[in-house]
């Protein structure tokens, strides 16, 4: 049986085995890692890597777009008490590639923090060299559970005073706690407060794998 | 010259493919189109109004004051496209004035649908952020999602207008 | 890794542009060639009587994808510095359909009519100016529509490509277009063969 080898014909074979040798051929992460110890200290310097708690809860307020919270503590840890709208990816979750090529495709400001600090900066030197703009909240949850959940009781009770106190109390409620008394001078006393857990937080899908 | 026949689309479609190929190893962009037309059009709406191309965000991201609209890469691609395209015409015999057009309409019909078509292409490539070169041949190289979605729904919409403008090519 | 050439090397404008140039000969070259200067033959592609552009389209996407998986398999060249278009989804499909109608009606796309315009196609000149002026009027139109375009309605999803989508490696992707493009040329020639009149020159 005479086979016609035409041109069109050799092109199509060719085409096939480049097809299937492209098959099994790696593929390389299209998310640039660069690291530029220059530019990191840098925003270390400024202070731009990093933001207070009040800030953060202005930004939450004010429903700032963009804005995703990620809580890199255990889950465990989660579970007992985080952040309003935070989601959590533990620390070893987040530093695995396919999370940060999954999660940060669309530009978002990130805001890390763990109960302290140092957790937080270690990721935040992972995600800015992954070209994340990435923050972290200074003085991690603790920090939070003391400014803003649990606002303290002016000393002298002055008008703006008061009205300052009032407001962090609202502020506080908002974000899930019932306040607490730091400085009781007044005759109130005010039952010690439980530290509510934030409203459930949505736990953001991660999208399909890659 | 004497006019020769186009060459085999596969052949084409081959050195196509190496020039967009090349573009990516030399530039690490690709090829591109409408993005050069759309730079012309805030050239001379900078010259005519400056203020306007300003106070508009979309246009001043082209042209606002101290930005040349004219120094990009594609403007210069363009330019190459037509040298380039020039040159294949008159080795090929087929510089020619005329107007290509389907038997049923008259030439002066054809240009007035070539401005219509034209003006809708304009505005769905700036909606789309590119035409069939920047975004089918370049993106679908690359395989960017959004690419390969835009690319199907042109032929899709081609496809499905074709029907209704018949008249106009055969 | 020497690739891309300009990134790496950090070129200045200047060289950029004469590459651009260069490139651009390359294009206009290889689209005059094949016959994209004539609206005719690109418009006949809807009435499935010459599918040289689905032809050439979709080798050149094919030899070109398959040319970056290769060389980047071989880690010549830095997929990172590569510009690879965002996903706007929506605005994307919807000027995607606006464009395939005046496809329809226009006969060309801008690369294509620049070709036209180089071998004195007296229709290309009235679509280049139709062109011109569609985008002029989406200038005006554009901070109206922004939420669309850019904004909440537009189905932004950033830098995705298809074998990110799918989880999948780029080889993979490479591979099924590839089965899709050989059996779409097949059945090419085949509709061709029926009810062909290819525009020759």
């Amino acid at each position: 049986m005479k086979i016609k080898i035409t041109g069109k014909l050799l092109a199509a074979y060719t085409a096939m085995i480049l097809a299937v040798i492209m098959l099994f051929l790696p593929g390389s992460d299209t998310r640039k890692f660069s690291f530029k110890p220059e530019d990191l200290a840098a925003a270390i310097a400024s202070g731009d890597d990093a933001i207070t708690a009040s800030t953060l809860s202005e930004w939450i307020i004010q429903g700032k777009s963009d804005l995703m919270i990620i809580d890199i503590r255990s889950e465990e840890d989660f579970s007992k008490g985080a952040i309003k709208n935070a989601v959590n990816i533990p620390l070893q979750k987040l530093l695995k590639k396919e999370t940060l090529n999954s999660e940060f495709n669309v530009p978002k400001t990130v805001v890390l923090y763990s109960n302290g600090n140092s957790h937080a900066h270690q990721a935040w030197l992972v995600l800015k060299s992954a070209g994340v703009d990435a923050l972290v909240l200074q003085g991690g949850y603790n920090a939070w559970v003391e400014t803003i959940l649990n606002p303290s009781k002016p000393v002298a009770m002055e008008d703006d005073e008061v009205l300052k106190y009032n407001a962090a109390l609202s502020v506080a409620k908002f974000f899930g706690s019932a306040g607490e008394i730091k400085e009781s001078s007044a005759s109130e006393n005010k039952s010690a407060p439980v530290n509510k857990p934030a409203a459930q937080p949505k736990k953001k899908k991660l999208a399909g794998c890659g | 010259m004497e006019k020769k026949n186009y060459i085999s689309p596969y052949l084409g479609g081959v050195l196509l493919g190496l020039v967009l190929l090349l573009s990516f190893i030399i530039s690490g962009r690709g090829l591109g189109a409408s993005g050069a037309m759309m730079k012309f059009v805030v050239a001379i709406e900078k010259f005519l109004a400056q203020g306007h191309v300003d106070s508009n965000p979309y246009l001043a991201h082209y042209g606002a004051t101290g930005i040349n609209p004219f120094n990009d890469w594609l403007v210069f691609e363009i330019l190459g496209v037509i040298a380039g395209a020039f040159l294949s015409g008159l080795i090929g015999g087929r510089i020619k004035k005329e107007t290509n057009r389907g038997p049923q309409i008259s030439d002066k019909q054809r240009w007035i649908y070539a401005v219509i078509g034209g003006a809708l292409f304009g505005f769905g490539a700036r909606l789309a952020r590119g035409c069939t070169s920047g975004v089918a041949l370049s993106g679908g190289a690359t395989l960017a999602l959004g690419s390969w979605v835009t690319m199907l729904c042109i032929f899709a919409g081609a496809y499905g207008l074709a029907y209704f403008v018949r008249k106009l090519w055969i | 890794m020497f690739a891309p050439i300009a990134v790496l090397n950090d070129w200045s404008n200047g060289i950029n542009y004469i590459f651009a140039f260069i490139i651009g000969i390359g294009f206009g070259w290889v689209l005059e060639s094949s016959g994209f200067g004539n609206s005719k033959k690109l418009a006949w592609q809807f009435y499935f009587r010459d599918l040289t552009v689905f032809k050439v389209m979709f080798t050149a996407i094919v030899t070109a994808m398959t040319g970056l998986i290769f060389i980047d398999a071989f880690g010549w060249i830095d997929m990172s510095s590569i510009l690879i278009n965002e996903t706007y989804l929506w605005s994307g499909a919807a000027g995607g359909l606006i464009m395939g109608i005046g496809f329809a009606i226009g006969g060309y796309c801008p690369g294509t009519s620049f070709t036209g315009f180089a071998t004195l196609k007296v229709d290309s000149y009235f679509y280049i100016f139709g062109a011109l002026l569609g985008m002029f009027v989406y200038g005006e139109v554009a901070p109206f529509i922004e939420p669309f375009y850019g904004g909440k309605y537009s189905g932004y999803m950033g830098t995705v490509t298809l074998q990110k989508f799918f989880g999948v490696s780029a080889g993979v992707v490479g591979f099924v277009i590839m089965i899709i493009a050989l059996a779409g040329f097949f059945g090419a020639e085949w509709i061709e063969k029926k009810n062909g009149n290819i525009v020759k020159s």
